[in-house]
């Protein structure tokens, strides 16, 4: 086997270098032309503008305006004079890099100090209540419009902004403790002149050498050297970037994969070139220049990224030439776009509409008041309002928008900016949802979503990581007819014994595992981890596999070493769906050892007729949701197999179509075969996956896999969660063309009417839809997007196979934007990071190393399972209570404020205010702020076990019943209907305005006083009649802030003179609270006013219970409510359970960097490995 | 008629007489209120024309520019008016006299008609002379007298401290209003008991001018309750409310019969 890799070899380019490069190759084969991209003859290497930029646009046609960049690695050591800039004349020291790059500096957070206020303004004023209330403050500056002094709306203005720029810092502030995890990470690296040194992630330099250990992360993206495995290979797990479970082959250029110790490292001179830094994760090429050489061609296979992690391999040494934003993780990252919540959507079209209504009010306020003036002004002398500001009807419109504006609960923002603090502290202190495993808590990484996770219709999860631990077990294995399961143990008694034996020898001999002793314990190195399982599942029935030598494998069988002579490997690919070995085995026979799908196994075999047990066994694994691998073996004649040798042989060789002949010849030898029986291979799901799916279902919401895995893992995965059930009818959509898949996604269509017509509605039709991720680009193409998306929505689940980052995005995006409905992301890798941010709430799964996807997200939790409870309890109480505060707090106001407009009806539209002018200011701050946060922080209808155990209830707040229009309106009225009450009864009350014994009048505040006491009153009474769950905060809000206002005007009416300010408060207490009216009228009034809501709530209560009503009354009176839950639906029965026909599944990386047959060729695990240093 | 007369010259001086005749007697502490209608008390330009500062005493050659358009009295006269602003200006200034047919003039008292946390906090006298600290001020420009000159009788009743003043600056809520103008002095004989029914006359000296803005004038002798004067809007209030209630408890133990247990 050829095993130099030198760029000049052109077979390698052949081989294995996309299409892009055949120029590159045409380059070689002919003497280049002088303006060749890589120029192999040219060096030193010496770039003019020319080259640069062809290199540039060599990188997939990004960065054509950008300078490629060149990486030196021990630039002191090469001749100055040879270098491109000496020429310039420059002395003094060389630096070490000719060009300067960003740092490795890695930040998610959302400000950084010198950012912050410009961006915390701009975000605080696209709320538009923000805005208007500055207005306000504006206008109040002018002189004599303002009704309420210059300072009433600006003080709390800025106190609010204050406090939400407090929220702001304090989560910011997480982010940067986060960044700094990371940036301050340690590693080792090779930097010229001089030795290894650590340094924090965030120094590492464009042209160091990092020394990588395995199992760690990439600090940067880089180029691999040379690593402790031969040739210069190694194993990464790309999971975080592509989520694609099988390791994949790095392998550095021969020339490179020499330099094992520091003392090679230091004499090694060379610069790379490269292209600028893109985003696509596939591309890469680049050249090495070494000063006695040609250069060599660099590409993807030769590069390392950032968010990738070491596998198998003790260590790798990389030259680093992306760090920081540059590199294509971050590349790939777009900032976190600022989500908002349907609720604050909502509530900020009502404000806009309120707004209108204001405008609307204060117009005709205005012209009601120029009306009063033509016909008042001149004869009311005694006002003196001749003057321009008086009349001035846009003037008058000015301090009627001042006079109103409280309608808009100023408030409102600030209740919320806190309620969703605490909201997101009880998220983060939730010890149901502690992994205590991981330490892991969750947490909420942004609180302006708490009430979105109570409406989720959707929810995409990825697989890899989320719904499986990423953890493969041999679990079962059927041999003649019997099922063992691991840790059984052997009978060598049995009659079966000797299948048994053959079947165990062949999952030890037929794989592409490396072995690694490390002292006693063999560990081993798979790009499959499916065949690491086998491997380790027949290591544990007593049949090691010891060691790996080029052309062959040690295995001891029952303490007893046979060694057997590998002679061909047939790969594995997804077209084959099977993979297997040619082998001598120790007596000298030639034997095929074959293991693959059941349906390509079973077309293969010499006799099928005992094949029946197997197959039941098979059905029953893949019931369970297990992985099922058949395994078979032939006997080949030394004849055949001479004769096959060498039809392979030219297969091989072949130069066009290698793959399909490979393909055939492989076919003439995988027959006759003899079955041996079928292995079950587990994926291990995280703990309560099932059981939360089950619970989501459950609640109506959809869950849609998509993952970067294979279809048959996918469905197999979604079989293991329960997603698909036997019962189920799979549709699935593969097609290769846009005509194919809209035909297909017709005929599914009408399927489904046909079927699910019987009865059922379509939506609970028992249908799951899979779909490949090349078909997904032309489904999710503009004309076939809506009947795609109908089909999705009209089918159980959906599962999405082979996607990549981008079109889980899309897909997400998708049903983001074309439904109405909330959608949910849930991932735990970079690759999920495009969906997490595009989804309306995005969920990482944190505890894990990666951190990308959590940073990225919303919400982390440490474990799938978490997401029930953080959107049945969490996410329902939020919506419920988010919704109860954002409309009690614009209640309150408009009760409250509307009096105004009463008011200016007796007072000749003048737009005097009937309280006084800081008490005004302090409704919202002092008397009515706590009861909307005690409703916000505390209030819920059920219990969090009864949330968690009837998802049901979620269905309520899914639905979006506690906030929408008609709600709000209702809510409108209601407080106008208050206000009505308030304001009126009090006036026919008071109408003698001599409400003491003692014969002495009161003035306009005395009524003004009582009035604002009954306001108080009854909207904290109301607040009282909506709370579900008192505790003792509910009742310190609701009584404090009555009290709270009674002792105000004791204190305020005491200010003047010592204080100048409220001088018409001076003495109000001793008037108001001494009149027996003002007393009487404190108990009728808000009882009054409240009356008719208590009666609607209790007549409701008796005709027209909800769920919520009815599981919260069984709650309060310590029944258990599954009673009530009883004559809710009930799952449908199946009648006949069709049979799973999705078992079998084999996770491996085609068509990388080195084929797996040449790996195991590298390899002689008898010689020691290098230490790297 | 003295409207008119008024009207006409506003300096001029006219009296009113008014007989009544009370049916019953008046038993207990009779109080007699002046009552305005159409007069915008509460109208913003008017309420914040006043200057609370030079009320407590603490003059100022320029009073708060709430006062405009009374803050001086004119371009040419640059003296500050005290006090100061519409409000004050436009002070009751009627003179009321109650005399009954069978004892003869009525004793009214012009004090304690004012709140006194008001007359305690918010209105005061310069300290010394008043004549001598109001010297370099103006009165306001309806007035008949200086603001030194309101009660010269009673120097706790005079100046800022006067309880007309007093009772006048208290702005009301509604354009209709009452304030409390006299208290009748029942240590006088004949009035311990209250004020007997029999014939009375009401002698108006005319100062005060309603006709420009249509609005009228009366006087109000009540009595008080607990609950001050009479209003029987409360009451009716407790009783509509109570029945309503009474109404709803059957009503629900009607639905409570039919489907309370489920």
């Amino acid at each position: 086997m050829e095993m130099e890799r030198e760029a000049g070899d052109g077979g390698h380019f052949e081989n294995s270098v996309p299409a892009e490069h055949a120029e590159v190759v045409a380059a070689l084969e002919m003497p280049p032309p002088h303006h060749e991209a890589f120029e192999l003859s040219s060096h030193p290497p010496h770039l003019d503008e020319d080259e640069q930029t062809s290199v540039a646009s060599q990188g997939g046609g990004v960065g054509g305006a950008r300078a490629a960049r060149r990486v030196w690695l021990n630039r002191t050591n090469w001749p100055a004079a040879e270098q491109q800039d000496a020429v310039d004349g420059t002395t003094g020291p060389v630096a070490p890099q000719e060009q300067r790059f960003c740092s490795n500096y890695v930040s998610t957070a959302k400000y950084s100090v010198v950012s912050f206020l410009p961006c915390f303004l701009y975000e605080q004023f696209q709320r538009y209540s923000n805005c208007f209330f500055l207005l306000i403050g504006l206008l109040q500056q002018i002189p004599d419009v303002s009704p309420t002094g210059r300072y009433t709306t600006i003080v709390p203005l800025f106190f609010i902004l204050f406090i939400s720029a407090i929220k702001e810092i304090i989560e910011d502030f997480k982010r940067h403790k986060a960044d700094n995890e990371t940036n301050k990470r340690k590693v080792e690296v090779f930097r010229s002149p001089g030795s290894w040194q650590w340094v924090r992630w965030r120094d590492v330099e464009v042209g160091d050498v990092v020394k990588t250990k395995n199992e760690s992360f990439f600090p940067a993206d880089m180029v691999l050297l040379s690593s402790s495995e031969p040739q210069g290979m190694c194993y990464i797990e790309t999971a975080n970037l592509d989520g694609e479970t099988n390791l994949k082959i790095r392998q550095g250029l021969a020339v490179t994969s020499c330099l094992l110790e520091t003392a090679q490292l230091d004499r090694f001179v060379a610069s790379l070139d490269c292209e600028p830094p893109h985003f696509n994760l596939y591309d890469f090429s680049g050249r090495l220049n070494l000063r006695d050489r040609p250069a060599l061609a660099l590409g993807p296979e030769q590069l390392l990224l950032r968010g990738a992690k070491l596998k198998n391999t003790n260590w790798v040494f990389g030259l680093v030439v992306y760090t920081g934003v540059d590199t294509k993780l971050m590349q790939n990252s777009n900032k976190a776009p600022l989500k908002r919540s349907t609720l604050d959507k909502v509530t900020n079209s009502q404000v806009l509409i309120l707004f209108g209504l204001l405008v609307g009010l204060c117009f005709v306020s205005a012209v009601f008041n120029a009306i009063w003036n033509s016909v008042n002004a001149e004869k009311h002398i005694y006002l003196a309002i001749g003057d321009v500001v008086s009349t001035n009807f846009v003037y008058n419109l000015l301090t009627f928008i001042i006079l109103y504006n409280n309608l808009i609960p100023i408030s409102l923002q600030v209740s919320l900016e806190v309620v969703r603090y605490f909201q997101a502290t009880f998220i983060n202190e939730d010890q149901e949802m502690f992994h205590a495993e991981s330490g892991t808590p969750a947490a909420a990484r942004t609180s302006n979503l708490n009430e979105e996770l109570g409406q989720v219709k959707f929810i995409f999860t990825d697989k890899t990581g989320t719904l499986t631990c990423n953890v493969m077990r041999f679990k079962k294995c059927t041999v003649a007819g019997q099922v063992f399961e691991a840790g059984d143990q052997l009978d060598l008694t049995h009659p079966d014994a000797a299948q048994v034996c053959q079947f165990l020898t062949l999952l030890a001999v037929c794989h592409t595992v490396i072995p690694e002793r490390d002292k006693d314990t063999i560990l081993y190195h798979a790009a499959s981890p499916d065949e690491r399982a086998l491997v380790e599942g027949a290591r544990e029935f007593g049949f090691v596999f010891e060691t790996r030598e080029p052309e062959s494998v040690t295995v001891r069988v029952l303490g007893e070493q046979q060694r057997y002579e590998i002679l061909h490997v047939l790969e594995f690919t997804s077209n084959r769906k099977r993979m297997s070995v040619v082998v001598r085995t120790p007596s000298g026979r030639l034997q095929l050892l074959c293991k693959g799908a059941d349906s390509v196994i079973f077309e293969r075999l010499r006799d099928r007729s005992d094949c029946e047990i197997t197959l039941r066994h098979l059905e029953e694994f893949a019931t369970e949701g297990l992985r099922t691998l058949c395994c078979a073996v032939a006997d080949i004649s030394h004849a055949h197999y001479e004769e096959w040798k060498h039809t392979y042989h030219k297969a091989a060789t072949a130069l066009h179509d290698r793959e399909l002949r490979l393909e055939e010849a492989a076919d003439l030898i995988e027959i006759n075969m003899r079955l041996l029986g079928a292995t079950a291979i587990e994926d291990k799901l995280q703990d309560g996956v099932p059981e939360a799916i089950a619970q989501f279902l459950k609640a109506d919401i959809h869950v849609w896999i998509l993952t970067g895995d294979k279809q048959e893992t996918a469905i197999n995965i979604g079989y293991s969660c329960r997603l698909l059930t036997p019962g189920m009818n799979i549709l699935i959509l593969d097609q290769g063309s846009l005509d194919n898949t809209r035909d297909k996604i017709n005929e599914y269509t009408q399927r489904i009417i046909r079927e699910g017509s019987g009865g059922e509605t379509s939506r609970d039709s028992d249908f799951a839809l899979v779909v490949d991720g090349k078909t997904l680009t032309y489904a999710l193409s503009y004309d076939l997007c809506r009947e795609f998306l109908a089909l999705c929505t009209s089918c159980r689940s959906v599962v999405c196979c082979r996607v990549s980052p981008l079109q889980k995005a899309e897909v997400v995006g998708m049903v983001t934007t074309h439904t109405a409905h909330i959608t949910l992301a849930i991932g735990d890798g970079a690759n999920d990071v495009a969906m997490i941010q595009k989804a309306n709430v995005g969920i990482g799964i944190s505890g894990q190393e990666g951190l990308q996807a959590a940073c990225a997200s919303d919400y982390s939790i440490a474990q799938f399972r978490f997401l029930a409870r953080l959107l049945f309890v969490h996410g329902a109480w939020n919506y419920a209570r988010m919704s109860k505060l954002i409309l009690y707090s614009f209640y309150k106001n408009i009760c409250l404020y509307v009096i105004e407009l009463w008011y200016a009806i007796y007072s000749g539209w003048s737009g005097q205010i009937l309280f006084e002018r800081w008490t005004i200011g302090f409704y919202n701050v002092l008397f009515t702020a706590a009861p909307p946060l005690a409703m916000g922080l505390f209030d819920r209808a059920c219990s969090a076990d009864a949330m968690t155990k009837y998802p049901l209830l979620y269905k309520s707040s899914q639905l979006g019943s506690a906030f929408n229009r008609n709600v709000f309106w209702l809510w409108i009225f209601n407080s106008l209907f208050h206000s009505v009450l308030l304001f009126w009864l009090p006036l026919l009350a008071f109408e003698s305005d001599v409400v003491w014994s003692n014969g002495r009048d009161g003035g306009y505040l005395v009524l003004g006083n009582t009035v604002y006491s009954y306001v108080v009153m009854t909207v904290c009474l109301k607040a009282a009649l909506v709370t579900h769950y008192w505790t003792w905060v509910t009742h310190l809000a609701i009584w404090g802030s009555i009290v709270a206002w009674f002792i105000f005007v004791v204190i305020y009416s005491n200010f003047w003179p010592l204080v100048p300010v409220g001088a018409v408060m001076a003495g109000q207490d001793r008037m108001v609270f001494s009149s027996p009216v003002f007393w009487l009228g404190l108990v009728l009034i808000p009882f009054t006013a409240l009356l008719p809501d208590t009666a609607v709530k209790i007549g409701v209560l008796w005709t027209n219970k909800s769920l919520e009503e009815s599981v919260r009354e069984t709650e309060v009176r310590n029944r258990d409510p599954s009673r009530i839950m009883q004559k809710e639906r009930s799952s449908p029965v199946h009648a006949q359970e069709r049979l799973a026909k999705y078992g079998y599944a084999f996770s491996q990386e085609e068509h990388g960097a080195v084929p797996q047959s040449e790996v195991i060729r590298a390899y002689n695990t008898n010689l020691p490995k290098p230490e790297g240093m | 008629m003295c409207a008119d007369v008024i009207l006409k010259d506003p300096t001029s001086e006219c009296t009113c007489d008014i007989t009544f005749t009370l049916d019953k007697d008046f038993a207990g502490k009779v109080y007699m209120y002046y009552g305005l209608t159409n007069f915008y008390q509460n109208h913003r330009r008017y309420v914040k024309s006043r200057d609370d500062s030079q009320l407590l005493g603490r003059l100022n050659p320029k009073p708060s520019s709430d006062c405009n358009p009374f803050t001086t009295t004119n371009a040419n006269d640059t003296r500050a008016i005290a006090p100061c602003g519409a409000i004050a200006n436009s002070l009751f200034n009627d003179e009321i006299e109650l005399i009954s047919e069978k004892l003869g003039q009525v004793k009214l008292l012009n004090t304690g008609i004012a709140w006194p946390s008001d007359k305690k906090m918010k209105f005061n006298n310069p300290s010394g002379d008043l004549t001598e600290a109001f010297k370099e001020y103006a009165k306001p420009p309806n007035w008949r007298k200086n603001v030194y000159e309101l009660d010269p009788n009673n120097p706790d009743n005079n100046g800022f401290e006067n309880e007309d003043l007093i009772v006048w600056m208290r702005t009301s809520a509604l354009p209709t209003f009452r304030k409390l103008y006299r208290r009748v002095d029942h240590t006088a004989t004949g009035f311990v008991q209250g004020l007997l029914a029999g014939n009375y006359l009401l002698k108006i000296k005319y100062n005060y001018s309603v006709k420009p803005f249509d609005g009228t004038k009366r006087v109000i002798l009540s009595t008080t309750s607990l609950l001050g004067g009479k209003n029987p809007f409360l009451g009716i209030a407790y009783i509509v409310v109570g029945s309503i209630c009474l109404l709803l408890g059957v009503l629900f133990l009607l639905i409570h019969i039919k489907c309370g247990k489920r």
